[in-house]
């Protein structure tokens, strides 16, 4: 591996690092290789996590980053990463892994491609731990359920699934599942 | 001030790494070479590559005298290094009947198919120095080498495979068998999952592995004296050169790249089934290397730790899993020796105001 | 010491062929999906696989992974053990960086992009551009009246803390108040009770609602756990028996005269008179620096 490709996945992770930990808050990917997606997962994935798409483009997707990280591709209820695009993949939600009480970690991790976020303006109040007050992130390119199934599925904490909604031009916003998502 | 110096402590701290590379370097002998250990400390460098959880005998050979001979050292810089090593592959699953046979001894039975094949052992030398050695040197060693050669036949039979004594008890309706659907699954790779309990056996066999021989021993012996009830039959004991067969990167069809030096040992323990049936279970050990007593103690805590319900140390596997990996418990026991200050005058605080607490009582009364 | 870090001096790790942040890319995959998970589970301890370092278990190895995990070239690292920029551990950890990663060095908290921590969170606020690591011995806070795994991770799955409230109402019972000195316990996010590593209780009231992530490494019993910012964390108490940090009433610091920071004691001669010193060498320097400019 270039040092080149290793420093950038080293900023990177910083950058995941950051959207995790302060959820709704808008962190920049590093610019350059292969785009955003190729940028944000090469830190992550390899041969010992399985990915799946939830949506049928999003399959293909999957598949071309499971060749080039080497991960594996699973059935959507047991993989660990999940790639969504577009409108259709609200409903699947409900079938990821939650991981188990005792093992809650297991739970999968949900990339949602959008078009675009806005710090402000969204429909619900994300608020928490990494939260000072509540923050009101709005996306563009995402159906308006998946906020409120993603309340849905992570009702039972620790239990739940972490997403990360990356845009087009390489901005990440986390919302993991300690996350609370309400009406404004 | 060396120890925690607010300053200075820099100069001090390569003072003593410096110290210590200087002290092999101590008195007149010539330098040990890396072949050297190999060779004629071959029953460290297995130690060591065991330990370490790598089968490298020349990387093994030089963290042995980088370490001056101390194997938890070695072993833990054998290991560290295989930590930046990437994977890959993975093997084969092998049987040990292919197994090119060095040593191989049953107490089980008195004659086995194949036969006892006694090897190099130090089993049965009487323990006395050999001042001998203090002379030892090439035109000797060449006399005793003659005489060895002298005495062997013109050839000898050796049979392509050794059936194991194992399947025969196993023919014969003895062993108890029944597999838990876990060990049908991939086993899980220990060095990038941590132990999760109850762990499965595919998991807790791999911890043995990489165990250490002296800690082992000790909770294996412990169950063998009285604490616990394992006396164990040794069915086989088995030293010899394991084919490592890899799936050929471009076609997948089975590769053989080199063989690995293992020490196998299979024990018997009666118990009573679950059905009322007396039967014998088994128990596993393998290790890199020529190392019996690792090999044994490994067989004797597998089958300890599949206790239904543990009764003392050995028997629990969180006990025997946690407590046995010599590089994590000799970097533990090590840093005891960092300082500890802070927490030391937190304890202090609180022992004081126990103490003014106590005192205050002790006037009321 | 490498021979050839002795005969060479320019011989750093990372020309010598190990790759930046030395762990493989496996490696460092693990962690940090490993740290995500964490941050999203506040308090609650991950388990990973943990590779050996080349610095011995029990010497900051989750600690290190974790920070090489994340390194940038332009960091500005602080490395502190017991609070001391100069102690045995810090000055090998930091030389270890330094040859792996090619990061600046400092012992200045405001300066510093990455603090690494054994026992103690610095005196100065960090803020929310910084991250502490801080290296953990023993990560499981029930560990102290349950030695089992199995049954800890039963007991927080299902948020049974009794025995551990117990404990404590226990150890009032015997000793007049909680007697816990250092790795007092925490509730995080109103969940899971968290082991904060050593520190001393001065320093827990800094993880409660602050600006900085906190990422907990324990490499010999591999578990990574975090606290995010803006996150509760409250010591276990009682109504009628308080957390109280150590208490340093009359004392002040003989270098720079502090009064408001955790002090370490020293035995002053032969005498067994004693004096006080800030535990917290960078600040305590900076103090002293101002005063005589």
């Amino acid at each position: 591996m270039h040092q080149e490709q290793t420093i950038r996945d080293h900023a990177t992770f910083r950058a995941i690092l950051q959207a995790m930990s302060r959820p709704g808050t808008i962190q920049q990917l590093p610019a350059g290789g292969d785009g955003p997606l190729q940028t944000l997962l090469s830190t992550l994935l390899d041969q010992e996590v399985s990915l799946a798409g939830i949506d049928p483009a999003a399959a293909d997707l999957a598949a071309e980053v499971a060749r080039r990280t080497g991960s594996r591709i699973t059935a959507l209820e047991q993989a660990d990463f999940l790639l969504a695009i577009g409108d259709s993949a609200a409903g699947s939600l409900t079938v990821l892994k939650r991981g188990s009480s005792d093992y809650p970690e297991t739970g999968a991790t949900v990339i949602f491609l959008v078009d675009g976020i806005n710090p402000e303006g969204g429909a619900y109040s994300l608020s928490g731990p990494g939260i000072k007050d509540e923050v009101y992130p709005e996306f563009s390119g995402i159906s308006d359920k998946v906020l409120p199934l993603l309340a849905e599925v992570n009702r039972d904490f620790p239990l739940g699934i972490d997403a990360m909604i990356l845009d087009r031009q390489g901005q990440l916003t986390c919302i993991p599942r300690s996350t609370k998502i309400g009406e404004r | 001030m060396g120890y925690v110096a607010v300053k200075g402590g820099t100069e001090a701290i390569e003072n003593a790494c410096r110290q210590f590379a200087l002290e092999r370097m101590r008195g007149d002998s010539a330098p040990l070479g890396v072949d050297q250990v190999k060779d004629q400390l071959y029953l460290a460098v297995d130690r060591v590559m065991g330990e370490g959880g790598l089968y490298a005998p020349d990387l093994a050979a030089l963290a042995f005298k980088q370490a001056a001979g101390d194997t938890f050292e070695a072993s833990f810089m054998l290991r560290a290094f295989r930590a930046t090593q990437p994977r890959h592959g993975y093997g084969l699953p092998a049987t040990t009947e292919k197994m090119r046979i060095i040593r191989r001894i049953s107490s089980a039975f008195k004659d086995i198919p194949g036969g006892q094949i006694l090897g190099p052992t130090s089993d049965y030398t009487l323990r006395l120095l050999d001042f001998d050695l203090l002379a030892d040197d090439a035109a000797r060693r060449t006399v005793f080498k003659e005489r060895i050669f002298s005495l062997l036949p013109e050839r000898a039979d050796i049979p392509e495979s050794f059936p194991r004594v194992i399947d025969i008890l196993r023919q014969e309706g003895l062993l108890d068998e029944v597999h838990r659907p876990e060990e049908r699954q991939t086993p899980p790779d220990i060095t990038r999952q941590s132990l999760t309990f109850p762990a499965p056996r595919t998991a807790g066999l791999q911890a043995m592995a990489r165990g250490e021989t002296g800690g082992m021993l000790l909770l294996a012996y412990s169950s063998m004296r009285g604490y616990g009830n394992i006396h164990p039959t040794l069915g086989e004991l088995r030293v010899g050169y394991l084919p490592l067969v890899i799936p050929h990167p471009d076609n997948g069809e089975p590769y053989t790249v080199g063989e690995v030096k293992v020490t196998e040992a299979e024990v018997l323990a009666r118990f009573e089934g679950q059905d009322g049936m007396p039967r014998f279970s088994l128990g596993y050990g393998i290790c890199f290397g020529q190392n019996e007593i690792k090999a044994i103690s490994m067989a004797v805590l597998d089958r300890c730790t599949r206790a239904p319900r543990p009764s003392c140390p050995a028997e629990d596997q969180e006990f025997v899993l946690y407590h046995t990996d010599g590089i994590e418990a000799m970097g533990f026991c090590n840093h005891w020796k960092l300082p500890h200050y802070v927490d030391f005058l937190s304890d202090l605080d609180r022992l004081r105001k126990a103490q003014e607490i106590a005192r205050k009582e002790g006037e009321s009364c | 010491m490498l021979m050839r870090e002795w005969l060479d001096s320019d011989a750093s790790l990372h020309k010598c062929g190990y790759p930046f942040g030395f762990l493989d890319d496996g490696a460092k995959k693990e962690v940090r999906r490993c740290l995500l998970k964490a941050i999203a589970i506040p308090g609650y301890q991950v388990p990973y696989g943990s590779r050996e370092m080349p610095i011995a278990r029990g010497w900051g190895t989750g600690g290190i992974q974790i920070t090489l995990s994340l390194i940038l070239p332009d960091d500005i690292l602080k490395v502190i053990d017991q609070g001391c920029d100069g102690s045995v551990n810090a000055v090998n950890i930091k030389k270890f960086y330094q040859s792996v990663a090619d990061v600046d060095i400092t012992t200045d908290t405001t300066a510093a992009t990455v603090i690494q921590t054994r026992h103690r969170i610095p005196e100065e606020p960090m803020t929310d551009e910084q991250i502490l690591v801080l290296q953990v011995p023993y990560p499981e806070a029930l560990r102290e009246v349950e030695p089992s795994e199995m049954e800890t991770r039963r007991m927080h799955a299902e948020a049974d803390y009794g025995r551990m409230w117990l404990y404590l109402y226990e150890d009032i019972v015997a000793c007049g108040e909680i007697s816990i000195s250092y790795r007092y316990p925490v509730t995080v996010n109103g969940r899971y009770i968290m082991d904060p590593s050593p520190i001393p209780r001065w320093d827990v009231p800094k993880l409660h609602m602050a600006d900085t992530i906190f990422l907990f490494g324990a490499g010999r019993e591999k578990r990574i756990y975090a606290i995010p910012p803006y996150t509760r964390v409250e010591p276990l108490e009682f109504d009628d028996h308080r957390f109280r940090v150590e208490d340093f009433d009359g004392k002040s610091c003989h270098r720079c005269g502090a009064t408001d920071t955790f002090f370490d004691e020293i035995i002053d001669s032969a005498d067994g008179g004693r004096k006080y010193c800030c535990s917290d060498s960078g600040y305590c320097d900076k103090r002293m620096a101002a005063w005589n400019r």
